[in-house]
């Protein structure tokens, strides 16, 4: 009972607050009446439960606001039509409503300003919520896991080398003697081809260990998590399954928990399934225990890093304190284990940050430029109503003439600010929509999270809130102005239809801000283009036309032994190669450019002792095709035969970047190295001779100088996850349900998966860049027309204010040319002007493009001057409109006028 | 004095409320638990609606407010305060005495009896058309919308 007094008392409260909404002849003269009878009703609802209160309190509320809009717009339902005109005169509330009406009347009257008003403002309010909603979405908002600043990814770094990847016993130790993490997990990504119903489905998923879901803090949706028991070898044929894939297989079917699933070959019972925001690795559609042996955890593997590792951290523990207590760890592991741990560094990072952080520099410059776009936006809304303000000095002055008070005028202003502003927000609520969508859509899929970002309604709020307060400013102001003075001096300048120099000087000033601003941002898009095209032009070393690649997976549980491996892949590859229209095919362990694979691997030269800073190299796994099918040229020795198969003398051959790195001055043809290799049977660590040399090929990145390089004979070292690679005579995708038949009559339950020609891999690898730069170059349009607009409409009030100066010169024998000029040289002088600290402000802002740049620098001269031409053409052309209109201005008609 | 009709027809709020105080001064709280237990519950005024129905009635001088009947007249006099069904417990006199009543005016009392002859001019055209109610129409639409068999 004592809950309902307290809820009968807010709710009074609450309500006497709302009375607020109320115009105030009705608040003064019935507000005590309406709170008591609130009062009266809500305590005989009281009677009947809570929520009675809340139910009537709602429809209360409810009714207050809509009847009193009603009493503002004077729709009340107590007044007859006759009195309502009697009490507008006597009521500025009436008044407003007239106001605003007689606001949507003038605006509807002049369309055209009305509409660039408009759409200036929906640009503005659109493309900066739309871009905001996005760098909210995918870098400030939390991941949706438990505390997840607690989350952590773990690092380690060596020779200056920053890796996520840790060797089994090194993750052992760093995280249970730290003592700073609660729990842990090692993560090792994996593919697996489900069969069941239907074609094999090749998916993404990883081997966990058991604490995964306990580090994210996620209970699965249905079923269980991983237990400790899930973690022994023998009773780990368990699989959690993603949101996604339940759905896609199981038709989202509650009870698949217990049931089992075909996979690779085995099968497994479903333990359960995780919630939807269970996204980790990237891409990731099921989970799987991963058991380490006594050998994967034993010290000879320390060296061997192959599982990714997060944390989270013990509650109250600092990142700080972490990272000390990782480090000195890290500096008892390099004590004891020098050959593996000297010089290993090991860190955390939030797990949050560092999934976000290939694409923050991007987001952050793409929010600065949208910004600058609602800056022009502003500013140009700003000078439309000041050149408003000014035609309609004439008008001011009538009104006052015929009675009309400051505060009258001044309202009436303001009635047309709101009404704009409110159509500006409401227009740009549907461009941040659909740009919102379009973003999402268009968005390359390499951005992380970007799938689940939706309209940020407080930043939508901003945006109209801010637009709204400049066309309120800068309506009120020249309102402010125009009406401050006396009714005589209103009437006697009214005739000219001017209100003197000063306002010119702020136009011209706005202009001048406008074009500078959008020379900002048009340098900052030329540079992208700039660095886009040069990116564009990079050779990668290998030819990616008519290729086509797609990706195969053998599962060990059907291909049991590294042998039955190597003699499925080269028999598939052959019988590709043997096809009619294929010029040859081969399988790698790496593709280039293929986002996120990476495996290197540490190797010595013959005769150096095994030591810190022995020679590492990227390590591609290859058949002998593989370099005539990318077109990689070959510099010195051979490549690999069918004769280099597991009986031959292990070979290898290298590329140029590493015959030069390590081999500097000599001919590495015919120089052993030992170099180990981790296969499904062990670890493969012989001598191995050099071939061989291939040029540099490009591998993380247009933009990454070519790594050295180490490439294997697949024969030797025959890994089961192939990326296939076919150069066809013809259009590459035709190919692949050849392929997809070969592979099918060679192993029915094997998908052909990633299915895609080298051109798109090249393409995707600079999507990212793509997006950026094709953003960039929509702002600075923006901005461009935006500033055009301005200039033009600048010089149009110019010459109508100076159609009777204009008149005179041609009278007394100016040629219309002479005129023409004139105002060529106003707006040349303001483009000149507003390029020159746009110019200074691009060189300033210029910088933060730095780490997005490729191939030009941030002061590059040639975008400078194309930024110049092109700005200064558009200020041409924007005034040469109405310069030529000045040119036509009939002399005696300009005389005769007032 | 203006003409009766140029204030109808009354909208149904209204019609409501002068027909509330038709038999006693109320004040609000009382015109709505009136209202509701006449048409069964079928129309509960809100607050807002009424108070800005009550003003505009007033500046059209078809009801008066007046001080509470107690203050004006002393203790003892009983009237609105029987209205409220269930009424639960007394309130204090302070209270009650500070309150706003209602009351017809004679001009009022023309403008509800015009809209009543109105109302009923209507229902009897229907009837001779052979439309007749069905069931228990609902107070609050009587002469907008009289439902068809």
């Amino acid at each position: 009972m004592n809950a309902h007094r307290w809820l009968v008392s807010s709710a009074v409260r609450g309500y006497r607050s709302a009375l607020r909404l109320c115009p105030r002849p009705l608040r003064e003269r019935y507000g005590d009446d309406m709170r008591r009878t609130f009062e009266d009703r809500c305590e005989s609802e009281a009677s009947r439960g809570a929520l009675a209160i809340v139910a009537l309190f709602t429809r209360e509320l409810l009714d207050l606001a809509l009847t009193s809009f009603a009493r503002r717009v004077g729709a009340d339902p107590g007044v007859r039509p006759e009195n309502r005109v009697d009490r507008q005169r006597r009521h500025p509330v009436g008044a407003l409503a007239h106001d605003i009406r007689y606001a949507i009347r003038m605006l509807y009257r002049q369309p055209a300003f009305t509409a660039v008003a408009v759409l200036t403002q929906a640009l503005g309010i659109g493309a900066t919520t739309a871009v905001f909603t996005v760098v909210d979405g995918v870098l400030l908002r939390p991941l949706p896991y438990r505390d997840p600043d607690a989350i952590v990814q773990l690092l380690h770094s060596r020779n200056g080398r920053t890796s996520m990847s840790y060797s089994p016993p090194n993750y052992h130790d760093v995280t249970t003697e730290s003592g700073v993490f609660s729990e842990s997990a090692a993560i090792s990504p994996a593919t697996g081809s489900v069969t069941g119903s239907g074609d094999p489905q090749q998916i993404e998923g990883a081997y966990v260990t058991t604490g995964f879901f306990n580090v994210l803090g996620v209970t699965p949706r249905y079923g269980r998590g991983f237990v400790e028991a899930d973690g022994v070898k023998g009773s780990d044929s368990v699989v959690i399954l993603s949101d996604a894939l339940w759905r896609r297989l199981f038709g989202a079917r509650p009870d698949v928990v217990g049931s089992t699933m075909r996979m690779d070959g085995g099968t497994f019972t479903i333990a359960g399934v995780a919630p939807p925001e269970v996204t980790i690795p990237a891409g990731a559609e099921f989970w799987r225990p991963l058991v380490f042996t006594p050998d994967n955890l034993s010290d000879r593997q320390r060296g061997a890093q192959w599982v990714g590792a997060i944390a989270r951290l013990e509650p109250g523990v600092t990142l700080d304190r972490a990272q000390n207590a990782m480090a000195t760890v890290a500096e008892r592991l390099s004590r004891d284990y020098p050959r593996t741990n000297q010089g290993r560094t090991m860190s955390a990072t939030r797990l949050q940050d560092r999934i976000v952080r290939g694409i923050r520099p991007a987001l952050l410059i793409l929010l600065g430029a949208v910004t600058l776009v609602l800056l022009v936006a502003c500013v140009n809304v700003a000078n439309l109503l000041l050149a408003r303000a000014n035609s309609r000095t004439r008008e001011v002055a009538v009104r006052a003439a015929v009675g009309a008070g400051r505060g009258r005028l001044v309202q009436q202003f303001l009635a047309e600010s709101v009404v704009l502003g409110l159509a500006g927000g409401l227009a740009g609520l549907v461009v941040a929509f659909w740009s919102t969508r379009a973003l999402v859509a268009l968005g390359p899929a390499s951005i992380p999270r970007l799938a689940d970002v939706g309209i940020d309604w407080r930043v939508l709020a901003f945006t109209v809130a801010t637009a709204a307060l400049t066309s309120v400013v800068f309506g009120l102001v020249p309102a402010l102005a125009s009406t401050g003075d006396t009714v005589a001096r209103l009437i006697s300048t009214a005739g000219r239809g001017s209100m003197g120099h000063g306002r010119t000087r702020i136009r011209k000033t706005l202009v001048v801000c406008e074009m500078a601003l959008a020379v900002v941002l048009l340098v900052g898009a030329g540079l992208l283009i700039r660095s886009y095209q040069r990116i564009s032009d990079v050779n990668p070393g290998f030819s990616p036309d008519h290729v086509l690649t797609f990706t195969i997976s053998l599962p060990e549980a059907k291909y049991k032994t590294i042998a039955a491996v190597g003699q499925f892949m080269q028999q598939y590859v052959a019988q590709l190669g043997a096809r009619p229209g294929v010029d040859s095919a081969a399988a790698v362990y790496g593709l280039p450019l293929d986002d996120g694979f990476s495996a290197s691997s540490s190797f010595t030269r013959a005769g150096e002792p095994d030591s810190a800073d022995t020679p590492s190299a990227g390590m591609r796994i290859i058949t002998p095709g593989y370099f005539k099918a990318l077109s990689i040229p070959v510099r010195a020795g051979r490549t690999f035969t069918a004769r280099d198969d597991e009986t031959a003398p292990e070979v290898v051959v290298i590329n140029e970047e590493a015959a030069r790195r390590f081999w500097p001055g000599k001919d590495p043809i015919g120089e052993q190295i030992h170099l180990g290799v981790r296969l499904a049977d062990g670890v493969r660590s012989g001598q191995k001779t050099i071939v061989g040399v291939v040029g540099n090929v490009k591998f993380g990145g247009l933009d990454v100088s070519a790594p050295p390089e180490v490439y294997l004979p697949h024969a030797q070292h025959p890994v089961s996850d192939m990326t296939v690679v076919v150069r066809t005579a013809g259009d590459p995708i035709a190919f692949a349900p050849v392929a997809r038949a070969d592979l099918a009559a060679l192993d029915r339950e094997r998908p052909l998966a990633a299915v895609r020609t080298m051109d798109e891999v090249v393409g995707r690898s600079i999507a990212e860049r793509r997006f950026t730069m094709l953003l960039l170059a929509a702002f600075a349009a923006v901005a461009v027309l935006l500033a055009a607009i301005g200039v033009y409409g600048v010089l149009a009030y110019l010459v109508s204010q100076r159609t009777q100066e204009i008149g005179l010169r041609l009278a007394i024998g100016a040629a219309p040319d002479d005129v023409v000029r004139l105002f060529l040289r106003e707006g040349v002088t303001l483009a000149i002007v507003g390029l020159a600290a746009g110019l200074a402000g691009a060189l300033v802002a210029g910088r933060a493009l730095d780490a997005l740049l490729f191939g030009v620098t941030s002061t590059d001269p040639i975008t400078y001057a194309g930024v110049a031409g092109a700005l200064g053409f558009a200020a041409l052309a924007a005034s040469y409109f109405p310069a030529r209109r000045a040119a036509r201005v009939d002399p005696m008609m300009a005389l005769r006028a007032d | 004095m203006d003409d009766v009709r140029d204030y109808l027809p009354l909208s149904a709020q209204q019609f409501q409320i002068l027909l509330a105080l038709s038999d006693a001064e109320r004040h609000g709280y009382g015109i709505i638990l009136e209202i509701a237990e006449r048409t069964g519950g079928s129309m509960r005024l809100g607050t807002g609606t009424l108070y800005t129905a009550l003003s505009g009635l007033v500046d059209n001088e078809i009801i008066e407010d007046t001080d509470s009947p107690r203050a004006r007249r002393g203790a003892g006099r009983r009237g609105p305060r029987e209205a409220r069904p269930g009424g639960r417990g007394p309130r204090s006199n302070e209270d009650d005495s500070r309150r706003r009543y209602y009351r017809l005016t004679p001009f009022g009392r023309a403008v509800l009896e015009a809209e009543t002859s109105r109302l009923d001019g209507l229902v009897k055209q229907a009837r001779r058309k052979g439309v007749t109610p069905v069931g228990r129409p609902a107070l609050g639409t009587l002469g907008t919308s009289p439902r068809t068999k």
